[in-house]
């Protein structure tokens, strides 16, 4: 489990580390580009550090419900609603950092694809 | 304390009741159990329940233990009854029947209240594992 | 290999979890057996030590033991209000676990996912 969030973190710092990705908050109407070009705006932050973000509490959201899960199966579980509102917290953002990587990715993969 | 502590709350009142409705059945069946005059009457008996960690909201119920009621019972004269003494008295319980069939009511009501709890509790539980499908 | 020890916990979980319902379905079936002492199986206190030592645990360690319950005239002692309390509350904690495994799996899975 913890070799597929491991590399999904590696792709975001190798992306974070291209000098290209600044610029993208620039460019307004490209396809694919649209939420980046919205969470610039709204936080003032550069995009590579609310991926990082996202993904620093993607392992506490993990980590959460692997204990209360591990409860869960011992019977310690105090509140069954516990674990299954961190379960769900864990797989929303897990979807929410892979739907980042991959629109993050096909922007790029777009941009390389333009002719300069 | 387990994860679904509900069902084992109510678990704990089936229990009691059930021991309370057992009491009153063996009332009910010996109630017309002659003794002799020189040996005490069948006594009725009585179940003494506790709250369980009382105060907490999670203890649920406990069969502390036993009562015995009148030893003495009542006197009636039947002096063709084989334990007859000389004057033909025999003992008889002191168990009163309609009291006893109410108390077997409130046991059986007692006892379907709690089913109802420990159903309840199941389909609220069923229904938090449900959560985030669908 | 994927398994984790949460998984391999919750499948440890399960297996004893399936025994204890099959003691539970044969403490009810034998109600009536003179001489008859309920099964209890225990996993739980093993699992939690292996998880608090940090070892993997391991699948299909569960003690079955006799109950110590007073038993009636007939030496039985199987206690039907607490056997379908154990049979409820065994299915609801086997629902439980299969929830949390199927968490996992679909986490790995849209882990992988690239569209």
């Amino acid at each position: 489990m913890t070799s597929a969030i491991s590399g999904i973190t590696a792709a975001m710092s190798g992306m974070s580390g291209m000098a290209g990705l600044t610029g993208i908050g620039d460019i307004a109407g490209t396809a694919g580009i649209t939420a980046p070009g919205t969470t610039q705006s709204a936080s003032g932050a550069d995009f590579a550090s609310i991926l990082a973000g996202t993904v620093d509490q993607l392992q506490s959201a993990h980590s959460t419900a692997d204990n209360l899960a591990a409860q869960a199966a011992t019977g310690d579980l105090q509140d069954v609603s516990d674990y299954m509102i961190a379960s769900q917290e864990a797989s929303l953002a897990t979807e929410t950092v892979v739907t980042l990587k991959n629109s993050a990715v096909s922007a790029f993969t777009e941009i390389m694809r333009m002719s300069v | 304390m387990s994860t679904f502590d509900t069902l084992r709350i109510a678990g704990s009142g089936l229990y009691a009741n059930r021991k309370w409705m057992d009491a009153v059945s063996d009332n009910l069946a010996n109630l017309n159990t002659a003794t002799a005059t020189d040996e005490s009457a069948f006594q009725e008996r009585m179940i003494v329940v506790e709250a369980d960690d009382y105060g907490s909201g999670e203890g649920g119920v406990r069969v502390a233990g036993t009562q015995f009621g009148n030893a003495e019972g009542r006197l009636v004269y039947e002096p063709d009854n084989a334990l007859a003494d000389a004057d033909g008295y025999v003992r008889y319980p002191d168990i009163d029947m309609g009291d006893q069939m109410t108390r077997l009511i409130m046991a059986q009501r007692s006892y379907q209240a709690n089913l109802s709890s420990i159903e309840r509790a199941t389909n609220a539980y069923q229904a938090a594992l449900q959560l985030g499908k669908g | 290999m994927i398994a984790d020890a949460t998984m391999t916990a919750l499948h440890a979980a399960l297996t004893g979890l399936n025994q204890r319902a099959k003691a539970t379905a044969d403490n009810i079936a034998n109600v009536d057996t003179p001489g008859f002492l309920a099964s209890r199986v225990s996993f739980e206190s093993t699992l939690r030590s292996q998880l608090v030592d940090g070892q993997t645990p391991t699948v299909g360690q569960s003690a079955v033991t006799q109950s110590t319950d007073p038993t009636r005239l007939n030496g039985n002692n199987v206690n039907l209000d607490t056997e379908t309390t154990i049979a409820t509350e065994t299915g609801l904690r086997y629902q439980l676990a299969i929830n949390a495994l199927d968490g996992k799996y679909s986490l790995l899975r849209s882990a992988l996912r690239t569209s």
